[in-house]
C-alpha cells in the first residue's frame, strides 16, 4: 500500500514537525507501484453520469480507464469496491490558509490606531521593495511560494471528501496570486496543479490607514488595474525610445496584474455579502477583466441581478446557527430579517440554481469542513439538484480554474483524484471511506463497526423492527408483531450486541449479533428450542430525517422591511388624481379642486376637472394634498460601509455610488415621509471628500437602478471644524495630527489639489498634441477634480462660518469655477449677498445650532435670509429620522421670516432639485416632469398631516392604507419563525456551523465615524470599519 | 404685527419686580385652559406671579393693569419632562457640559445647582413656548436628582421651581448592541452591563440598609451612624416621597426596571423613554405607572418593527388607559433645539392621539407625572401664570409664540438669534436681493 507511513516514515515525520511544521515528502526509496484498480465500484463519473458497477484504473497518479467492462491490468493493485461509490475527487474552490495565533496582522487593530484615541500615525512598513504604496496591494504575492497548507488544515479537507483545492491568499485588497494543490501529503511541488491560478481581490479596507472605507478599497482596486494598463503602455512606450523621457517608474505590483489586465488570469474577488458580489462584478467589467466572486452565502437575495452580471460565483454553505429567542423580551431585540436568513440560508444554492448563476460550493467559512456535505444535503433539500451540488465540486470549480482537462470527472487522462464514498456523498448517512490525490489512496473512516441504530431483522419468515439506542445506558427495543418488547440483559461492545427478550411466559429468547457496516448476523437462543439464525440490515437513517423543513413563507406585503423582496409596484398607464389641493411647487402654484393627471410615468396635466382617460387609475383627492416628491439635498442614510474615507485631506477619488445601500430600510422610511429622491454625500472627514451619488428611492431596486443617471456628478468639500478634525476627541487644543488643523491649512489643501488638477489636464493636453512621449498616468482624483475645473461635477462643500463660505468662493473663482451649493451653511445668511452674486445656493438646517461651536451662531431665519437676498435655498435632513418631515421642515420658514407657503414647499421640492441640476426632470408638478409626488392627509405644512402615498416615476412605492394592511401578516409571520427557531434551538441548534456575524453590511446602520458632526462624539468612531468589525466580532455572540 | 410690537414694548417696559407686585388682566383671548374648557373673549387675572381668576366675563377690580390680547389664544406654557436645558451649552465642547458625572451611583448630584441661568439655549426654547422643564442628570446608572425650573431668571434658585422632583436610574441596555458606535464585543458589553445592574442594586440595598439604621437612631442601645451623602440623596425615592425615574426603552429593560420596582418595593415609580412601554401597557395601568413618552420624532427603534413605531407611542398609551405624558427625549445634542417640544405631540396627533390629548401630553400631563400640577400645567386660579400668547394652535409650526409669561411676567422674546437675525437683515442688500 503506497503512502502509508512506514515506521521509519513515522519516526522521521514526528521528528521534523517541531522543526519544519510540515510533513515530509515520500522518501524516494518507497518504490511501491502506483498502480490500482478499484473493482465492483459504482463510479458516478461525471455529475450526472453513472456506471452502476465498473471498474477504474489508476496508474502514476493518472486515470487510465473508466468502465463497467474494464480490464485490470495485471500489475494493478485490487480494491474491491463493492457497496463503494466512486466520485471525481472533491475540489474546493476557494480554501484560505489557516492564520497561525499570533500571526502579524491576526490582531484586529494590527498596528494602528487603538481605541480610546484618534488616529495614530501608520506604523512603518517593513520594505518590499519596488511595489505598490499601500501594504494592502501586493498582488505580486504568490501562494505557491508560502506551501503547503498546514496539515492540521489539509486532513479535515480530506475529510470532508475534498482531493484538491484552490488556496487564496488571507490579507489585504489586492491580495496575491492563488493556487490549485492536490491534497496529499506530499511536497508542494509534487501536489501543486496550478500556480497563480488567480488573482485574489477583496474589498475590505485596510486595519490601519488608507483605504479606511469600503468605497476607499473600491477605489484602490480600481486606480490599481487603470495603473497596471498604464504600467504596460509606458514601458513599451519607453522602450520604444528610451533617450526621449525619464524612465517610468519601476512596481512590480503592477507588474503582477499584467496578466489580469491582459485577460489571461481571472480575478477571484472575496465578497462579504450579496451586494459586494454586484460591485466586485461592476468594477471587473468597468476593467475588462474576468472576475469571479467568492460569496457569502446571501446571494439568493439578489439572484437576479447577480445572474445578470454573468459572473461565476464561489458560494459557502455554512449555515447560520438560530438566533436565541428564548426570552420573548430578549427576543424583540433579534432582527425579522435575521431570523428569515437563518430559515432560508440553505435554500442560496438551490435559487442560485434557479437563477442561472454558475457557481461552485465551498467549505469556507465552515467551523468545521466536516459539516461540508451533511449542509450540501441541507441545500438538495431545500431544491438544489444533487447532480448540480457534485457539479458544484467538480466540474464547475475545474472549468472555473482552466482545469477541466485535468480535474472535475474520471476520465482517462485526468489526475487520479477521487472521492469514494458508502453512500451518497451528499447526506446525512453518506461517509466518505477514501480520498485519492494524484493515485495516492488517503483513508478517511474506519468502516462502522457498531451494532447502535435501527435495524429490520430476521428470523424464521417475517422482519422485525430493532432499535438500539446509546443513552446513559444502552437500551434494545425489538418490535415482534403488535408488541414492542424491551430487552434485558444487554451487552454492547462495539460490534457485538447481547440481549434478552421475554415473551410473555414463554421462554427467554437470547440474541447474539454482530454488526459489520449494515449488516447483522447471529444467532437466535430458545431455551430448548436450540438456535436460529438471524439476519439483519441498517434501517437507513435517512428515512429518519426525511422530515420535511420547509421556510416560513413571507407575506408579500407592503411594509415588509427587505427590500430585495419587494416586487415592483404597478405601472399603471395612466394615474389621475382627482379634486386635490396641489402644491404645484412651479408657475402655476397651488392649485384647488385640482387634478393631477399621469402618463406613463410623465406628468401629463394638471388643473380643474380633468377627464379620465379610459382605463386610468383614479385616485381621489378629496380633502387631500398633493405636493412634488421631497428632495432630501444632503443624507448619507443608504451608504454601505463608512460614509467618510477620512485618512487623507482629498478623497476625491471614492464614489458613493460604489457603495449605495439599497437594502437599507430607511429608503422605505423616507418614502413614508413623501421622500422621493436624496442625495447621498460623503462624510465631511477631509477637505476635499468622495463623490455623491443623487438617487430616486426606487425601494426593491439594486443600487445601480436607485441612482439617477441624469444627475450631473456632485462631490463633497468640507470646510472648518471637520476636516480640521477639531472634535476628534481628546487631543492637543493647538494642533497635531494629520494636516490641515485650522481653516488656513483647509484652504491650502484644496488650493493645492487644484493645482495639481490643473497641471494633470496641462500634462493629458500635452500628451494629446504629442509633446509627450509617454501619456500621463490616470488619476482618479485628479480626474474628478479636473471635472469640477471643467464644470461637468458639482461642489457640494459642508461649511458652517461665513469667512470659509466666502473663502471658498474666492478659490473657486480663481481657479474659474463656481460652488454649487453650500450645504449646513448656517451662517450663510450672513454673506447671503455674496452668494447670491457668486451663484451658490444654500442646503441648510430650518434650525439646527449650538451642536458645536461653529454652529453658535445659526439662526433659523437663515433660510429666509438667504431666500430673501437671491439664494436657491433648500432644507435638508442629514439625518435618517428627520428626512421623513422634511415637509414640516419647510413650515419652519413660515413661521421663521415668514416666506410664502407656496414659496416654502420649494424649499424641500424645487430648490434641492435646482441646486442638483435635476429641476427639468423633478421637483415641482409640471407636465413633463417626473411623476414623482405624494399624498397628504392635509397641509404638508402642518405636523398633524400624514403621508398618504408616495408615487416614483408613476408608481406607488408607498401607500398608508397597504402598509397598515399588511401588519398583521409580517407578526404572524415573525411569531412563527420564532416559534421555529424556538424549537430548533432545543434540538440543539442547526448545526453550528457559520463562524460569520450578524449583521450583514448591509443591515448595520449606517457608518458615520470620522463625520464629527458633534453628534457622535465616540473616540472609537476613528477605527476603520475593519478594525471596529474585527472587534465586534471578537467576543462571537449570538 | 403692530398689536405684536405692543405686547414686546410692554415686556421692556416692566421691571420684573414691578410686575410681580401689580394686578394684571389679559383680556380678550381665547383662553385654552386645558383643564378646562376653551373659553372666548376671557380674562385672566393675575396676582403675584399666579392666576387669581379665569372667565369670560371677569370685570377686573380697580388698579389692575389690563393687557388687551384681543384676538389672540392663551395657552399655559408648555412642560417639557426631559432635558438637559442649563447644562449645557455646545454638547461638543466638554467644557460646556454639566450633564454627566463620572461614576455609576451618583444620586446626591443635584440637576439645579449646575444650571447656567445666562445659558442662551435657554431664550431660545422660551420664546417657543416653553416656561418650565425638568432638568435631569444623566451620567452612570443613579444620575442624581431633577428640578423643575422656569427658563427664565436671575438664578439657579429663582428658577428652580421645585427640586428635588425625583431620582434618575438609567437602566442598562440589556441586549448587546452591534454597530460602528459600539467597539465593545458583546462579552464585553454583557459585563459592563452586569457591573452597572449589580451596582444599582447595591447602591438601593445599601441605601435601605442606611436607613433603617438612622430609624433606629435613639433606641435603646442603637449607637450614631455616620452619615453619607450619597445614601442620604436616596431616603426620598426610597420612601416614596418623590418617584423614582426609570430611563428603559427596550421591552426587557422595561421589565427588568419594573421587577427591581417590585423587589425593592418601590411605591412611586414613572417610566421614561419607553418606545416599548405600550407592550406591558396593562401592568403598567394597573400599577398605575407613569409614562414620560418620547421622543416621538424618531425611527423605530428596530429595523423590523413599523415605520410609524414611534410616532403611534403615545396614542396606544392613551388607548389603554396609562398615564403619560411627551418629552423630546432629552438628548444632551437635543437641548438646543427642546423648543420643538410641541411638534412631538403633534407627530403623535397625527399618529391617532386626540388633538386635546396631544396638548394635555405638554402641559397638564407632565405637570401630574412631575407632581407640580398644583402650581403649572393649566390655566386655573392658584397654579403660576406660566402663560404663552400665541397667534394660533401652539402645536402647528407655522403658529407664532407673541408673548411669554413666566410667573406673572412677561419676558423677554429677544434671544441671541434674534439679535443676529435683526443685525444681518439690516445689512445693506446685494444686487440679488428680492424687492421689498
Amino acid at each position: 500500500m503506497p503512502h502509508v507511513p512506514t515506521l521509519r516514515r513515522a519516526f522521521l515525520f514526528v521528528a521534523l514537525v517541531p522543526v519544519l511544521g510540515v510533513a515530509p515528502a515520500a522518501p524516494a526509496s518507497a518504490a511501491t507501484p502506483r498502480v490500482h484498480a478499484i473493482v465492483g465500484a459504482r463510479i458516478v463519473v461525471a455529475p450526472g453520469q453513472v456506471i452502476p458497477r465498473g471498474t477504474i484504473v489508476v496508474r502514476d497518479g493518472l486515470i487510465v480507464a473508466v468502465g463497467a467492462d474494464v480490464a485490470v491490468p495485471a500489475d494493478a493493485r485490487v480494491w474491491p469496491g463493492d457497496s463503494l461509490t466512486v466520485y471525481p475527487g472533491l475540489l474546493d474552490a476557494f480554501v484560505m490558509p489557516a492564520e497561525a495565533p499570533g500571526a502579524p496582522g491576526a490582531t484586529p487593530f494590527g498596528p494602528g490606531p487603538r481605541p480610546g484615541g484618534a488616529p495614530a500615525p501608520s506604523a512603518p512598513q517593513p520594505p518590499r521593495g519596488a511595489a505598490h504604496e499601500l501594504a494592502t496591494v501586493r498582488p505580486e504575492a504568490r501562494v505557491v511560494e508560502s506551501l503547503p497548507l498546514p496539515r492540521d488544515q489539509i486532513e479535515p479537507l480530506r475529510a470532508a471528501g475534498f482531493a484538491a483545492a484552490q488556496v487564496a491568499p488571507r490579507r489585504g485588497i489586492v491580495r496575491g496570486q492563488s493556487a490549485v494543490v492536490g491534497l496529499g501529503d506530499g511536497a508542494p511541488n509534487a501536489n501543486v496543479v496550478r500556480a497563480d491560478a488567480a488573482q485574489v481581490v477583496a474589498l475590505e479596507p485596510a486595519t490601519d490607514g488608507y483605504p479606511g472605507s469600503l468605497m476607499g478599497a473600491i477605489a484602490v482596486v480600481r486606480q490599481a488595474l487603470l495603473d497596471a494598463r498604464w504600467y504596460r503602455e509606458a514601458h513599451t512606450l519607453y522602450a520604444k525610445n528610451p533617450q526621449a523621457a525619464e524612465r517610468p517608474v519601476e512596481n512590480l505590483s503592477w507588474e503582477a496584474l499584467a496578466p489580469v489586465v491582459a485577460g489571461s488570469q481571472p480575478a477571484l474577488f472575496v465578497a462579504d455579502e450579496m451586494l459586494e458580489v454586484l460591485r466586485a462584478a461592476a468594477v471587473a467589467s468597468e476593467a475588462g477583466i474576468v472576475a469571479q466572486v467568492v460569496g457569502a452565502g446571501d446571494e439568493y437575495k439578489r439572484a437576479r441581478e447577480i445572474a445578470a452580471t454573468g459572473v461565476a460565483l464561489v458560494v459557502p454553505v455554512a449555515f447560520p446557527d438560530p438566533p436565541d429567542v428564548t426570552d420573548p423580551a430578549d427576543a424583540l431585540e433579534v432582527s425579522t430579517e435575521e431570523l428569515r436568513h437563518w430559515d432560508e440560508a440553505a435554500g442560496n444554492p438551490a435559487a442560485l440554481a434557479r437563477a442561472g448563476v454558475t457557481f461552485a460550493l465551498t467549505a469556507n467559512g465552515l467551523k468545521d469542513p466536516k459539516s461540508f456535505r451533511t449542509n450540501v444535503a441541507k441545500a438538495i433539500g431545500r431544491g438544489l439538484a444533487p447532480e448540480q451540488a457534485l457539479a458544484a465540486v467538480t466540474t464547475v470549480p475545474a472549468k472555473l480554474l482552466g482545469l477541466s482537462d485535468r480535474l472535475g470527472t474520471l476520465a482517462p487522462g485526468k489526475n487520479a483524484n477521487l472521492t469514494v464514498t458508502r453512500g451518497e456523498l451528499f447526506s446525512e448517512k453518506g461517509k466518505v471511506r477514501e480520498v485519492w490525490v494524484d493515485g495516492n489512496r488517503y483513508e478517511v473512516e474506519k468502516p462502522d463497526e457498531t451494532a447502535k441504530g435501527d435495524w429490520k431483522i430476521w428470523w424464521g419468515e417475517s422482519a422485525h423492527a430493532l432499535s438500539v439506542t446509546v443513552d446513559r445506558d444502552t437500551t434494545v427495543k425489538l418490535v415482534v408483531g403488535a408488541d414492542t418488547l424491551r430487552a434485558t440483559g444487554v451487552t454492547l461492545e462495539g460490534a457485538r450486541l447481547r440481549f434478552t427478550v421475554r415473551r410473555g411466559s414463554e421462554p427467554p429468547e437470547r440474541f447474539d449479533l454482530a454488526a459489520k457496516e449494515d449488516r447483522l448476523a447471529g444467532t437466535l437462543s430458545v431455551e430448548g428450542a436450540g438456535a436460529h439464525a438471524v439476519t439483519g440490515a441498517r434501517v437507513p437513517e435517512a428515512a429518519k430525517s426525511a422530515k420535511q423543513d420547509q421556510p416560513v413563507p413571507v407575506p408579500a406585503v407592503m411594509g415588509n422591511t427587505e427590500a430585495w423582496r419587494a416586487a415592483p409596484p404597478a405601472a399603471p398607464g395612466t394615474v389621475l388624481v382627482k379634486n386635490a389641493t396641489i402644491w404645484t411647487a412651479g408657475p402655476q402654484g397651488t392649485l384647488q379642486n385640482a387634478d393631477l393627471l399621469v402618463k406613463d410615468g410623465r406628468i401629463a396635466a394638471l388643473g380643474r376637472s380633468l377627464v379620465a382617460p379610459k382605463g386610468a387609475l383614479v385616485v381621489d383627492g378629496t380633502g387631500r394634498h398633493v405636493s412634488p416628491g421631497i428632495v432630501d439635498c444632503h443624507n448619507h442614510w443608504a451608504i454601505l460601509g463608512n460614509v467618510n474615507e477620512c485618512t487623507n485631506s482629498v478623497t476625491a477619488e471614492v464614489r458613493i455610488e460604489d457603495v449605495i445601500n439599497s437594502e437599507s430600510i430607511n429608503i422605505y422610511r423616507e418614502l413614508a415621509g413623501g421622500v422621493t429622491m436624496t442625495h447621498l454625500l460623503h462624510g465631511s472627514c477631509n477637505a476635499i471628500g468622495g463623490q455623491c451619488a443623487v438617487v430616486k428611492l426606487k425601494w426593491g431596486e439594486p443600487p445601480d437602478r436607485l441612482r439617477f443617471a441624469p444627475a450631473p456628478g456632485t462631490i463633497k468639500f468640507a470646510l472648518g471644524e471637520n476636516p480640521k478634525q477639531s472634535n476628534f476627541g481628546a487631543r492637543d487644543p493647538f494642533g497635531g495630527g494629520r494636516y490641515p488643523q485650522t481653516r488656513g491649512g483647509v484652504e491650502q489643501v484644496i488650493r493645492d489639489a487644484f493645482t495639481r488638477a490643473r497641471d494633470y489636464r496641462e500634462a493629458w493636453a500635452e500628451w494629446k498634441a504629442k509633446r509627450r512621449p509617454v501619456p500621463p498616468r490616470r488619476d482618479l482624483q485628479l480626474d474628478a477634480l479636473a471635472e469640477v475645473l471643467e464644470g461637468k461635477r458639482f461642489v457640494h462643500p459642508h461649511s458652517y462660518r461665513q469667512d470659509e463660505i466666502l473663502m471658498l468662493m474666492r478659490v473657486a473663482e480663481e481657479f474659474g469655477f463656481r460652488i454649487a451649493t453650500f450645504q449646513h451653511v448656517l451662517e450663510g445668511y450672513k454673506v447671503a449677498d455674496e452668494m447670491a452674486a457668486h451663484g451658490a445656493g444654500g442646503s441648510t438646517f430650518s434650525d439646527w445650532w449650538a451642536y458645536k461651536f461653529e454652529v453658535l451662531d445659526a439662526i433659523p431665519w437663515n433660510g429666509y435670509l438667504m431666500w430673501d437676498r437671491g439664494v436657491t435655498v433648500s432644507y435638508n435632513s442629514d439625518d435618517a429620522e428627520l428626512a421623513r418631515r422634511l415637509n414640516t421642515e419647510a413650515a419652519k420658514a413660515v413661521k421663521y421670516g415668514g416666506v410664502p407657503p407656496a414659496e416654502a414647499i420649494k424649499f424641500v421640492t424645487l430648490n434641492p432639485a435646482r441646486q442638483l441640476h435635476i429641476a427639468d426632470r423633478v421637483g415641482s408638478l409640471e407636465p413633463g416632469k417626473d411623476a414623482d409626488f405624494a399624498i397628504w392627509s392635509g397641509s404638508p405644512l402642518s405636523p398633524f398631516s400624514r403621508c398618504e402615498q408616495t408615487w416614483v416615476e408613476g408608481r406607488k412605492y408607498f401607500d398608508r392604507d397597504a402598509d397598515l394592511a399588511g401588519r398583521e401578516a409580517l407578526a404572524k409571520e415573525r411569531d412563527a419563525l420564532v416559534a421555529k427557531a424556538r424549537a430548533a434551538k432545543k434540538e440543539g441548534g442547526g448545526g453550528a456551523t457559520a463562524a460569520r456575524a450578524w449583521p450583514p453590511r448591509y443591515l448595520e446602520e449606517t457608518d458615520m465615524s470620522g463625520n464629527a458632526c458633534g453628534t457622535h462624539g465616540d473616540e472609537h468612531a476613528f477605527l476603520s470599519e475593519t478594525a471596529r468589525r474585527a472587534l465586534q466580532n471578537a467576543g462571537g455572540g449570538r | 404685527m403692530i398689536r405684536r410690537a405692543l405686547l414686546c414694548l410692554l415686556a421692556a417696559a416692566l421691571p420684573a419686580a414691578a410686575a410681580r407686585a401689580e394686578s394684571l388682566a389679559l383680556t380678550g383671548a381665547t383662553v385654552h385652559t386645558v383643564s378646562g374648557p376653551v373659553l372666548e373673549n376671557a380674562t385672566i387675572v393675575i396676582e403675584e406671579g399666579r392666576i387669581a381668576a379665569v372667565g369670560a366675563d371677569l370685570t377686573p377690580v380697580p388698579n389692575t393693569r389690563v393687557v388687551s390680547c384681543a384676538g389672540k389664544h392663551i395657552y399655559p406654557g408648555l412642560v417639557s419632562a426631559n432635558t438637559v436645558l442649563g447644562l449645557t451649552e455646545v454638547a461638543s465642547v466638554a467644557g460646556t457640559n454639566d450633564f454627566s458625572e463620572t461614576g455609576t451611583t451618583n444620586p446626591n448630584i443635584r440637576a439645579e445647582i449646575g444650571i447656567n441661568p445666562e445659558s442662551d439655549l435657554l431664550p431660545v426654547a422660551r420664546v417657543n413656548g416653553i416656561t418650565t422643564a425638568l432638568v435631569v442628570p444623566r451620567g452612570g446608572a443613579i444620575s442624581g436628582t431633577s428640578a423643575l425650573v422656569h427658563l427664565d431668571g436671575w438664578t439657579f434658585e429663582d428658577m428652580t421651581v421645585r427640586a428635588p422632583i425625583g431620582l434618575h436610574v438609567q437602566w442598562p441596555n440589556l441586549t448587546p448592541v452591534r454597530g460602528w458606535f459600539e467597539v465593545r464585543s458583546d462579552e464585553e458589553q454583557k459585563k459592563a452591563r452586569d457591573q452597572a445592574l449589580a451596582g444599582i442594586r447595591q447602591a438601593f440595598d445599601d441605601a435601605r440598609a442606611y436607613w433603617t439604621a438612622r430609624a433606629a437612631e435613639g433606641k435603646a442601645g442603637i449607637p450614631r451612624h455616620d452619615r453619607d451623602v450619597k445614601w442620604d440623596a436616596m431616603g426620598r425615592a426610597l420612601r416614596g416621597e418623590i418617584p423614582v425615574f426609570f430611563h428603559a426603552a427596550a421591552l426587557n429593560q422595561i421589565k427588568a426596571a419594573l421587577r427591581f420596582a417590585d423587589e425593592q418595593k418601590l411605591t412611586n415609580v414613572v417610566l421614561v423613554g419607553g418606545g416599548d412601554a405600550w407592550r406591558v401597557a396593562d401592568e403598567l395601568k394597573a400599577r398605575n405607572i407613569a409614562v414620560v413618552a418620547g421622543p416621538t420624532l424618531a425611527l423605530p427603534r428596530r429595523g423590523y418593527e413599523p415605520y410609524d413605531e414611534a410616532f403611534t407611542g403615545p396614542a396606544k398609551l392613551w388607548q389603554a388607559g396609562v398615564r403619560f405624558c411627551i418629552g423630546d427625549g432629552g438628548s444632551p445634542f437635543g437641548a438646543m433645539n427642546a423648543r420643538n417640544l410641541a411638534y412631538h405631540a403633534a407627530m403623535a396627533a397625527a399618529f391617532g392621539l386626540p388633538r386635546d390629548e396631544a396638548l394635555k401630553s405638554v402641559t397638564l400631563y407632565p405637570a401630574q407625572i412631575l407632581g407640580v400640577a398644583d402650581m403649572v400645567g393649566s390655566i386655573e386660579s392658584g397654579k403660576l401664570a406660566d402663560l404663552i400668547v400665541t397667534d394660533g394652535d401652539p402645536l402647528e409650526i407655522t403658529t407664532r409664540v407673541e408673548q411669554v409669561w413666566s410667573a406673572g411676567r412677561p419676558v423677554s422674546m429677544e434671544t441671541r438669534q434674534t439679535g443676529l437675525f435683526r443685525k444681518y437683515d439690516a445689512r445693506p442688500r446685494g444686487a440679488q436681493a428680492r424687492g421689498r
